[in-house]
C-alpha cells in the first residue's frame, strides 16, 4: 500500500512539474533577448530599395483607409519605386469612393482592385492583388498589410533592408498597438504585443526559427512568394503561420526587425478580443496538425524541427492543458499527502514569482511607450487573483489566519480546506472565470463588471481560456468562419 | 514638398545615411543586455525579500 501511495505521490508531483515547463520555457525565451544584442540580422542587411507593391485587403474599410493610404504615400520610400493595391473585397461601404479618390489624388501608385464577388476571407483577398503583383517584373518584394495599419515614414525601409541578404525570404515588423485612447482590452494587448513580438520574436531571431510573421506587417522577396506557389495559403485560418513555416521550410529564413514599427488598433472589448484570438488559436490547431510532420525532426535546412523552437510552439499551445494537470496534480496531493501538497504548491509559486518579476520588468523596459500607457496592465497581467495566490504560497498565514483576523474571523476547518483547494486550483478558476468575464460584458450594465473581472481574472489565463474554446471548437468540427475584427481609425501617431 | 524638405527626404535615402541607419539601430540593440541585467536584479531582489519576509 505504501508503495503505490509513494508511486501516486511521484505522478502527481510529476503532474505540477509539467505547469513549470510552459514557464520555464517562457523564461528561456527571454534570457535570449540580451544576445540578440549580438547575434541579429543586422550585420547582414545593407541599403536595398526594392520596388515594392503593397497589398490591402480591404472589406468595408471606408473608416480607415484613408489615413493608411496617406501614410504609406508618405513612406520615407522612393515614389517611383512604390505602389499600393488595395483589394476591394466586394465593399459595400464608402471603401471603393476612397480608394477612388486615393487613386486619383496619387496617379498610377494606388490602385484599387475590385472584387464583386468576395466574403471568402483574407488570404483569397489577398492573392487576388498578389497574382496582380505577380503578372509582370516590376514588383520586386510584395508587402501585406492590414488596412488599419499606419506605418511610420522609416517602417517599410527597415524591412525592405534585410532582404539585401538573398538567404531572407521574408521580414516582419513590430506591431504596436496604436489605439488613440487605448481602453483597457487595448492596454493589455499592448502589453502582450511587447512579450509576443519585441520579446518573443528578437529570441526566434536568435534560434533562426520564427514562428509567424505578423499579418499586418510582412514583406516577402519575389523570389520567396514564387517559391511558396505565388499565393497564400487558403486552407487554414492561419495564412500567415502558413506562409512562415513554408518559407523556412524551404531554406530561407525569416527575420524580425524590432526597430520597424507600425501602428495598429486593436479590438477593446473583450468579446471583440476573443473572436478575434479564436480564430488565431484555431489556426494554430490546423498547423500543427498540418505540420505534424516537422516537430522535433531537425533538418539542416531549416530550425523548425529543432527541440527549443518545438518546446517555444507547444508551451503556448498546450498551456491550458499544463495548467490543468498542475491543478490536478496539486488537488490529488491535498488528499494523498498534505504536506507534499504544501511544499509542492510554495514551490511552484516561487518559481513563478521569479518568472513575472523577470518577465515584466524586461518587458516594460523593452518598449518604455508601451510602458507608458500599459504598465498597470503589465504587473496585473496575470491576474490580481494569481497575484493573491503567489502571496499566499509565500505566506500561508495571510488568508487562514492574518486576513480573517481583521474581521475578528476564524476559518473553519471546512473554511480552511474550501479555501486551500480553491488556491491550489486557481489556474484553472480563472480560465472559468475567464468565460464569465466575455459573458458578462453585453448585459446591461456589465462592460465595467467585464473589465473589472479582466484585472483579477487575469489578460494571460483569458487568452488560455479561449485557447480551450478554440480546441473544443475544432475537436466538434465547427464551421471556421474568418471574421473581420471591426476597428474605428482612431490610432495614434 | 519645398526644396528643403526634398533635400532632407532625399537625404535619408542615400546608401551612406541607410547604412549609417543600420549601424545605429545595431548598436541600440546593445541597451538589451542592460535590461536583462535590471531584470535580473529585479527579480533578485524580490525573491530575497519574498524569503527574508
Amino acid at each position: 500500500m505504501s508503495g503505490w501511495h509513494d508511486a501516486l505521490v511521484v505522478v502527481l508531483v510529476m503532474l505540477v512539474l509539467v505547469a513549470v515547463i510552459p514557464v520555464l520555457v517562457g523564461v528561456g525565451q527571454y534570457l535570449l533577448v540580451p544576445v540578440h544584442a549580438f547575434r541579429n540580422h543586422l550585420g547582414k542587411a545593407a541599403p536595398h530599395l526594392p520596388r515594392v507593391v503593397v497589398v490591402v485587403p480591404a472589406w468595408n474599410e471606408a473608416a480607415v483607409l484613408g489615413a493608411s493610404i496617406d501614410r504609406l504615400m508618405a513612406l520615407e520610400y522612393p515614389a517611383e519605386r512604390l505602389r499600393v493595391y488595395v483589394v476591394d473585397d466586394a465593399s459595400t461601404d464608402d471603401t471603393p469612393t476612397v480608394v477612388g479618390g486615393k487613386a486619383a489624388q496619387y496617379p498610377g501608385r494606388v490602385v484599387h482592385l475590385r472584387r464583386d464577388q468576395g466574403g471568402q476571407g483574407k488570404a483569397h483577398t489577398l492573392n487576388h492583388g498578389i497574382r496582380h503583383a505577380l503578372a509582370d517584373d516590376w514588383m520586386e518584394a510584395l508587402l501585406i498589410m492590414d488596412a488599419d495599419v499606419i506605418y511610420r515614414p522609416d517602417s517599410l525601409r527597415r524591412m525592405t533592408r534585410h532582404l539585401a541578404d538573398p538567404d531572407v525570404g521574408a521580414v516582419t515588423a513590430f506591431i504596436r498597438e496604436g489605439s488613440a485612447r487605448p481602453g483597457p482590452v487595448s492596454r493589455f494587448i499592448g502589453y502582450e504585443y511587447v512579450t509576443a513580438q519585441a520579446a518573443a520574436r528578437r529570441a526566434q531571431n536568435v534560434l533562426g526559427a520564427m514562428a509567424c510573421l505578423a499579418g499586418g506587417a510582412q514583406l516577402h522577396s519575389r523570389a520567396n512568394l514564387e517559391a511558396v506557389g505565388g499565393a497564400i495559403d487558403t486552407t487554414t485560418l492561419a495564412e500567415d503561420t502558413f506562409t512562415t513555416f513554408l518559407t523556412q521550410l524551404d531554406g530561407r529564413s525569416v527575420v524580425f526587425d524590432g526597430d520597424a514599427v507600425v501602428l495598429a488598433e486593436e479590438p477593446d472589448s473583450v468579446r471583440a478580443l476573443w473572436k478575434q484570438r479564436v480564430r488565431w488559436a484555431r489556426g494554430n490547431v490546423q498547423i500543427t496538425r498540418v505540420f505534424r510532420h516537422v516537430w522535433f525532426r531537425r533538418r539542416r535546412e531549416h530550425r523548425l524541427g529543432s527541440v527549443s523552437f518545438g518546446l517555444i510552439w507547444f508551451s503556448v499551445y498546450l498551456l491550458p492543458v499544463a495548467m490543468t494537470l498542475a491543478t490536478v496534480g496539486l488537488v490529488g496531493l491535498y488528499f494523498a499527502s498534505p504536506s507534499t501538497a504544501h511544499d509542492t504548491f510554495q514551490g511552484l509559486w516561487w518559481v513563478a514569482l521569479a518568472a513575472y518579476a523577470f518577465v515584466t520588468t524586461t518587458t516594460l523596459l523593452l518598449d518604455r511607450d508601451t510602458a507608458r500607457r500599459s504598465w498597470f496592465e503589465g504587473l496585473l497581467f496575470p491576474g490580481a487573483g494569481a497575484l493573491l495566490v503567489m502571496l499566499s504560497a509565500a505566506h500561508p498565514d495571510l488568508l487562514t489566519r492574518t486576513v480573517p483576523g481583521w474581521f475578528g474571523l476564524e476559518l473553519t476547518e471546512s473554511g480552511l480546506r474550501v479555501l486551500t483547494l480553491a488556491l491550489y486550483s486557481w489556474s484553472v478558476i480563472a480560465m472559468v472565470l475567464a468565460f464569465l468575464v466575455r459573458w458578462v460584458e453585453v448585459l446591461p450594465g456589465g462592460r465595467w463588471l467585464s473589465r473589472l473581472g479582466l484585472y483579477v481574472v487575469g489578460f494571460g489565463p483569458v487568452l488560455c481560456a479561449i485557447t480551450l474554446d478554440a480546441y473544443v471548437k475544432q475537436w466538434r468540427g465547427q464551421a471556421a468562419v474568418w471574421d473581420k475584427t471591426e476597428k474605428t481609425g482612431r490610432v495614434m501617431g | 514638398m519645398s526644396t528643403d524638405a526634398d533635400a532632407r527626404h532625399w537625404a535619408t535615402l542615400t546608401p551612406d545615411a541607410l547604412a549609417d541607419e543600420i549601424a545605429q539601430n545595431r548598436r541600440s540593440e546593445r541597451r538589451l543586455v542592460t535590461i536583462a541585467l535590471v531584470a535580473l536584479a529585479v527579480t533578485a531582489v524580490l525573491l530575497v525579500a519574498r524569503g527574508l519576509w
